[in-house]
């Protein structure tokens, strides 16, 4: 089957693709683009999310032929964007240390996150954190480094 | 094919970009892809022991091969630390999974379905090792065996009035970030280059020599990333490399192997169920006059860094008290389990968990001051296992946690809410405390370890740049590093570069023992110095090299187990507050302080939430299959002069005891295993009230 794909910016077309195959293995085996890591294969983890026009994902959950005609955004594409900086800058502000495996996920999320509330309340923040499964960082750091990539990320944009 | 729902608003991004092709060191070797690169299979064993008198292959498509022992064209196994490990086994199978031999393609799902329909023929079955108490352990299970006896232990414990004995067990299991892979790349001219994260390089290269017949320079290393997990490197990454050079030797090809998640839960394991039985005998003042303790680990089939687990599990089986009485009896029993990873601290929490857990239950038993009962014993200079380190910070820590979590009282309160009648909401909700004390021991001075150094080489370029030669380097580390260079030398973080593929003059690469922060700080700190005197005085570029001989390693003795164990101590104290739901018999953490004393820190945020990142995993794990519910835990440090310390393993030492001293105190019975299952709260409960009942 022959399946098209806005990968990155850049118009895709796969041919002879299995219907088998999830979008993980196309990422890595066919495009070279390693940042998604395919750890548990069951959708847990958070290591193998992407941002599916413009919604995180898990993408060693998704058949690729679901992604046909989209838009996929890798964490190797983010980060050269400046909502990944504001991101990172705020991790490392406040010594975020993620686990590793939940990284890709926990910055796509905050991404969409901020997307709907550019200025977030406590609360809205914290039934966020309420909604991530891993538990690899303390509440009172993570609540930190989302209000303060919310505020870099204001202050970005008003100074643009 | 299936709807595809097109979102209208969606964002439309149109900047290309160069993605970076970063350095290979800065890669993880599954990241990493090769032109015309083949994929490889394990072939594993159906059978947990016998041997395999046939191997039935179906008919293989072109273009994949299988190889097996007969395939390898010099010595047909690996030898770490004098243990020699079959490359691929067949007459004798250790364990169940063990490889047998390689399938190699250009499709790796195609090689999965071939490998599915290998078939074996078997000619004997022996009877599988099990793991029967030490007492009847036979000569060829006995992977390692120490004992160390210090006064009349026995003599006393027998005339004792309060004696006590107990089993604890822990058993949980870290697994890795980055699964297991290897490439191997073989020229026509016979030179192999090996992508591995492997620390083990001299290993490698030496049992690479033996298995081709070839000199040393035929094989080049290239290191690549390895992950942050509290896992330290592996042996295993040395046989996988070995596995995969016979193909990539014979085919002329760049072949590479990555283990599936099935692969890297079953056959990478770090620990295996341990337990330790104590046995210890207390006089009416509170004061323990003697310890028995055995030790027995399951060490699957094969280990080779046993020995020193075993004599760190000693130097620590008693924790941070000292006993004129004792005695220690530990056994590595070999088993027909997956054999284990070069886990060193995996000896240390169990000691720990054992110990501190112990004498909490004998302060309920004996209905007496938890607190008092550990402060009349702390060790001191004279007591086993005489330790030259000062443990004055020992005192401080614990009285920074007791009052910061407010133990004292806390405790006395749980204790007369346990015996008092209770409300309507104290039978709803029952709430313990527990607190623990240990240390971590940085930088093991086992004289075999040692016959290298720790070296660090420093580099002043001529453009200004600063190139740091080391062992791998976690990021975080890094970052800290870079820091702390750009502070001396007045340079910009990205003019500080790193070359991780260089150094491995140890035996052992000191990474697999550890430590950067500890030993490789202060090398740091010397070369950043050296290069600061002479870098308006001497010609660009000045090299520096600074290494660390640990002369003290002399002052260690193995044998009696006197001196300096270990290149420095980091001492640490856990408090943490249960509350049990007795409908739900749901476990939750109200609350838990740590404290420690890291000497001189670093970067505080960094540390904190090193400590938290370390906590958060061990919480995770102590309820299965479901985590216990914790929200915050707070951490402390005791501010020292003292060189910076190892801390994101001390967490590992004092938590699990905390925790189930604190659940027993709510349950009034004793937890001696951990993880518990979620029933497990439920159980005790019932056992309790029947022992009631039958009692009555």
């Amino acid at each position: 089957m022959e399946i098209k794909i806005n990968v990155n910016g850049e118009d895709l077309c796969f041919e002879n693709v299995s219907p088998n195959e999830n979008v993980i293995s196309i990422l890595r085996g066919k495009l070279n683009l390693c940042e998604s890591k395919n750890q548990c294969g069951q959708g847990k983890c958070g290591s193998c999310a992407i941002l599916l026009d413009d919604k995180p994902v898990l993408s060693c959950l998704l058949p690729i032929y679901t992604v046909a005609d989209c838009n996929i955004i890798t964490m190797e594409y983010f980060k050269g964007t400046d909502e990944y900086k504001d991101i990172h800058n705020a991790f490392e502000g406040t010594a975020l240390n993620t686990c590793g495996f939940c990284t890709n996920l926990k910055i796509f999320s905050i991404n969409e996150f901020l997307e709907k509330r550019p200025r977030p309340t406590k609360e809205e923040i914290e039934s966020f954190i309420e909604l991530d499964t891993c538990r690899c960082v303390d509440k009172t750091t993570y609540f930190n480094a989302i209000l303060l990539a919310a505020t870099l990320r204001r202050k970005r944009i008003n100074e643009q | 094919m299936a709807n595809v729902k097109k979102n209208t608003q969606k964002k439309i991004y149109t900047k290309k970009i160069n993605y970076k092709k970063a350095d290979l060191s800065e890669s993880f070797c599954s990241d990493i892809t090769i032109s015309d690169m083949y994929f490889a299979v394990l072939v594993r064993s159906p059978l947990q022991c016998g041997s395999i008198s046939s191997i039935n292959l179906p008919e293989l498509p072109e273009n994949v091969y299988f190889f097996d022992t007969e395939n390898i064209p010099g010595e047909k196994f690996i030898t770490i630390e004098n243990i020699n490990i079959p490359i691929f086994a067949k007459d004798e199978i250790s364990y169940f999974g063990q490889p047998v031999g390689i399938l190699v393609g250009e499709n790796a799902s195609e090689l999965i379905e071939i490998r599915e329909k290998i078939e074996f023929e078997s000619d004997s079955i022996v009877l599988s090792l099990g793991t029967d108490s030490s007492d009847s352990i036979p000569e060829n299970q006995l992977l390692a065996k120490k004992t160390i006896i210090h006064g009349e232990p026995d003599r006393i414990f027998a005339e004792s009035s309060h004696q006590f004995e107990e089993e604890y067990t822990l058993s949980y299991n870290i697994l890795p970030q980055e699964r297991d892979c290897v490439i191997v790349q073989c020229n026509t001219n016979k030179n192999l280059t090996i992508y591995s994260k492997s620390l083990c390089q001299n290993y490698l290269i030496q049992s690479l020599t033996k298995v081709f017949n070839l000199d040393a320079k035929h094989f080049t290393i290239k290191k690549t990333l390895s992950d942050e997990s509290k896992v330290n490197d592996k042996w295993q990454d040395t046989l996988l490399a070995a596995q995969v050079s016979v193909a990539s030797f014979i085919l002329k090809k760049t072949i590479k192997l990555v283990f599936s998640t099935e692969e890297e839960k079953n056959y990478t394991l770090n620990q295996l169920p341990a337990s330790i039985r104590h046995r210890t005998s207390v006089d009416d003042m509170g004061i323990i006059t003697s310890m028995d303790i055995c030790v027995s680990l399951n060490v699957g089939a094969f280990n080779p860094c046993i020995q020193y687990v075993l004599d760190r599990i000693i130097i620590n089986a008693c924790g941070v008290y000292g006993v004129k009485n004792i005695k220690v009896d530990a056994y590595a029993i070999k088993t027909n389990n997956p054999p284990l990873n070069c886990y060193l601290n995996w000896g240390d929490s169990l000691a720990f968990f054992a110990v501190e857990n112990h004498v909490n239950n004998i302060a309920r038993k004996m209905n007496i001051d938890v607190l008092e009962l550990k402060e009349k014993n702390f060790f001191s200079k004279t007591d086993f296992p005489y330790y030259t380190h000062s443990s004055n910070n020992l005192k401080e820590i614990v009285d920074i946690i007791v009052k910061e979590s407010d133990f004292k009282r806390k405790d006395l309160s749980y204790k007369w809410l346990a015996t008092a009648k209770p409300s309507a909401t104290q039978k709803k909700i029952k709430r313990g405390i527990g607190l623990a004390v240990g240390f971590n021991g940085n930088g093991f001075f086992y004289s075999d370890v040692f016959q290298g150094k720790y070296v660090l080489e420093m580099t002043l370029d001529v453009d200004g740049s600063v190139i740091i030669k080391t062992n791998n380097l976690s990021q975080s580390i890094k970052k800290i590093w870079v820091d702390s260079v750009c502070k001396t030398l007045e340079l910009k973080p990205e003019q500080v570069k790193f070359d991780v593929n260089q150094l491995s003059s140890s035996k052992f690469d000191t990474d697999i023992f550890e430590n950067n922060i500890s030993i490789m700080t202060k090398l740091l700190k010397k070369c950043c110095l050296s290069i600061q005197n002479d870098r308006f005085r001497k010609p660009l570029p000045i090299t520096v090299q600074k290494t660390f001989s640990p002369a003290r390693k002399k002052s260690w003795n193995k044998e009696d187990f006197t001196g300096t164990p270990y290149q420095s101590t980091t001492w640490c104290a856990a408090v943490v507050e249960v509350e049990v739901d007795m409908i739900t018999f749901e476990p939750v953490i109200r609350n838990m302080w740590y404290c420690a004393d890291p000497g001189e820190i670093l970067s505080k945020n960094k540390a904190i939430n090193t400590v938290k990142t370390s906590i958060n995993q061990l919480v995770s794990d102590f309820v299965t299959p479901h985590s216990i519910n914790f929200s915050e835990s707070n951490v402390m440090f005791l501010e020292t002069n003292e060189h910076p310390k190892e801390i994101g393993d001390s967490p590992f030492m004092v938590i699990p005891a905390a925790f189930s001293s604190a659940l027993s105190q709510v349950l009034n019975s004793s937890i001696v295993d951990l993880p518990l299952e979620t029933d497990s709260i439920f159980k005790i409960l019932n056992e309790n009230k029947r022992i009631e009942t039958d009692g009555n």
